[in-house]
């Protein structure tokens, strides 16, 4: 059988992790306002997030704004969430799976239209064409059904971000500025990865957020620490430390990767080191299919994204591609916004995916492979 | 009392009425210019709190029976969307007293005048096209709600300067001068930080100046008062901070509001981190570390 984590201790959101959560803790706990989290891809930031607002106190909604396509998306999955937590005797009324007489309904949509809410505004997403009306309505709604103070976390933000334009970017941030100016009690927390367009804007004295809040840089681990981090956490895993280990090297310090290699590693064997390698090559196989679609995408992303994933993945600078250097820094820009690369230092890059890293290598094209050795 | 560091050390942000340090003379200064009707543009350099001057003043004059009309003026490239915001704050006004019962009528006050002038609740119906928009109907809102309320109203339009730039941002500054320069029902308390979009609104063909008084806040606030309301602050806290710390902090701020309550929030987050009652100097030497930090990145802009 395989050896499994004990998921009841949160061993797989913490391990490796600790000082982070708490640093995350500690400032959320605080209310500081706005707080924008810049986190490396893949560094396990979303579940710690999670873990985190959970033991906050008083209301605190956490929202995926990676279903979104612009404000208005934004808005609607905001009111849904809110509702959904807040309100949940009207959540199928407000999903329209209930009779439009619903009380609980009634009552909701009166209690908000005297605070100038329009509900069918937000749920129909009707009204004015921009979002930005929306994003104000669905804020205001949230702390109506708060009684007033709130936080509000709007992870995966620069992946929604990163398809908008220039200008609706700087107005949704402006709205969330807008926001907080007119709710002091409402705390607003933004996740996006490294130089997202928020963090930017915090420092760019012309942008409506500059100086309004916090940041907090969420970086990936190194895989020594999910060794360092089991003293506080040995008790919530039965899985032996050279193999948590082990399977933080392969899955290059990703939480949920190392766990699930982990699962899959094999419960008896020669080694701890063997046991990862075993369940990482289990994993690289049960994922191959998507992984090799991960790759077929990549041409959407940009012309040069594949060419330019195939030279990181064997260990070559991105600019060995033959192609023109402002197209290379293009795509270079292009996957660091969708989180694919990210640099682990500057002038250094990595895959974000480990999963797809192995792939782009095993499948990259000869002169890379040549090149790269 | 809510006594979370955020709430206590509000910094970059708007800070509630009840927590401003300093400030009560400006504060009286406009509370008194609005009642006899004076419409006043508030300026400065960004993050002195000019908003949060402008919010206390309005909480004020709410206080006194003033109906207050309060906008963030959203970045935008034309004026379509302050225009509905302008029609939503005042459609919600109206529509409150309605709900109260204080005012006995089939359709509140301002869907109704927009309904009579053929103007939708949402502006999204109307063309897109700039100068197309009715804005002059809907900048005289606010003069629909003194009359229907007959309670002065104070329209406080924050970082006015914004609208300067929209394609349509001429009409919109002159359609305020036009209905508001000669009017004292409603009162225009405006604040902006842009001093070259300040100028040109005041110079430029709107000649805003017509309209409103120039009122300079002063970035800086004395040291006496920082004293007096930093130890306040930490006791609110549960923190006690030391005569030398408090003295670090100030002459690190140097009277400016952002840098030295940045340093001050640092410092009380460090000592609640830590579990600590009492706030040193050193305690105070770090928090200032970590302000000089979060300033010199945002210096890099």
């Amino acid at each position: 059988m395989p050896e499994t984590a004990q998921k009841a201790g949160n061993a797989e959101v913490l391990t490796g992790r600790i000082a982070e959560y708490q640093e995350l803790l500690d400032v959320l706990d605080q209310r500081l306002g706005l707080t924008v989290i810049s986190s490396d891809p893949w560094s396990g930031t979303s579940a710690l997030l999670a873990a985190a607002i959970d033991e906050l106190h008083g209301t605190r909604i956490l929202v995926d704004a990676r279903s979104c396509a612009d404000s208005r998306d934004l808005a609607t999955a905001i009111a849904d969430t809110a509702i959904a937590q807040l309100a949940p005797d009207a959540a199928a009324w407000w999903a329209q799976a209930a009779p439009p007489s619903s009380a609980a309904g009634l009552r909701l949509a009166r209690t908000l239209r005297q605070s100038g809410i329009d509900l069918e505004d937000l749920r129909s997403k009707a009204g004015p064409e921009t979002g930005g009306h929306h994003l104000a309505d669905a804020i205001e709604l949230l702390l109506a059904l708060a009684d007033g103070d709130a936080l509000l976390a709007i992870d995966h933000l620069g992946l929604m971000l990163s398809s908008l334009s220039d200008h609706e970017t700087r107005e949704l941030l402006g709205d969330f500025r807008a926001a907080r100016q007119r709710h002091p009690h409402l705390d607003l927390v933004l996740v996006e990865h490294p130089d997202g367009p928020s963090s930017k804007a915090l420092e760019d004295s012309s942008h409506p957020l500059y100086h309004a809040g916090q940041l907090i840089r969420i970086r990936r681990a190194k895989p020594s620490r999910f060794i360092d981090d089991l003293v506080i956490t040995r008790s919530w895993t039965r899985a032996r430390v050279e193999l948590i280990g082990a399977a933080a090297e392969l899955a290059a310090s990703v939480p949920a990767l190392t766990w699930r290699i982990i699962d899959l590693a094999p419960s008896r064997g020669e080694d701890d080191q063997t046991r990862a390698l075993v369940g990482w090559r289990h994993l690289r196989e049960t994922t191959a299919s998507l992984t090799a679609r991960e790759w077929d995408l990549l041409r959407r992303v940009h012309s040069s994204a594949q060419p330019v994933v195939a030279t990181i993945s064997v260990g070559l600078r991105p600019h060995a591609v033959a192609a023109n250097p402002k197209s290379v820094n293009d795509a270079l820009a292009r996957l660091r916004e969708l989180g694919l690369a990210w640099q682990p230092q500057p002038r250094t890059w990595a895959l974000a995916d480990p999963l797809l890293a192995a792939w782009a290598r095993d499948h990259a094209p000869p002169w890379a492979r040549r090149r790269g050795g | 009392m809510d006594d979370r560091i955020g709430r206590l050390f509000p910094a970059g942000g708007p800070v509630p009425a009840d927590l401003v340090i300093g400030r009560t003379g400006d504060i009286e200064e406009i509370v008194r210019r609005s009642r006899e009707a004076i419409h006043t543009m508030l300026t400065g350099p960004r993050r002195i709190g000019k908003t949060t001057v402008c919010s206390a003043v309005c909480d004020q004059l709410r206080q006194d029976g003033t109906v207050v009309v309060d906008i963030e003026v959203p970045e935008r490239t034309d004026a379509k969307d302050l225009l509905q915001l302008v029609v939503d704050r005042c459609n919600r006004i109206s529509r409150s007293a309605a709900t109260r019962g204080l005012l006995r009528v089939a359709l509140p006050l301002i869907e109704q005048t927009l309904a009579d002038q053929g103007i939708p609740l949402d502006l999204g119906q109307l063309a897109t096209r700039p100068g197309s928009l009715p804005t002059r109907k809907i900048l005289a809102l606010p003069l629909a709600l003194a009359e229907e309320r007959d309670r002065p109203v104070v329209l406080f339009l924050d970082e006015l300067q914004r609208a300067a730039d929209y394609a349509d941002g001429e009409q919109l500054l002159g359609d305020l001068v036009d209905l508001y320069s000669g009017s004292t029902k409603v009162v225009v308390l405006v604040d902006g930080s842009d001093e070259r979009a300040l100028d040109g609104m005041l110079d430029a063909s709107a000649q805003f100046g017509k309209l409103v008084d120039r009122l300079i806040l002063d970035p800086r606030i004395s040291a006496d008062i920082w004293r007096a309301g930093l130890t306040e602050r930490f006791v609110q806290a549960g923190l006690e901070l030391q005569p030398e710390a408090l003295e670090k902090l100030i002459a690190f701020g140097e009277g400016r509001p952002y840098p030295t309550m940045t340093a001050a929030r640092y410092a009380a987050l460090g000592a609640r981190k830590l579990g600590s009652a009492t706030v040193e100097a050193f305690d105070v030497q770090m928090a200032i570390d970590e302000a000089r930090r979060h300033l010199a990145e945002d210096n890099h802009a």
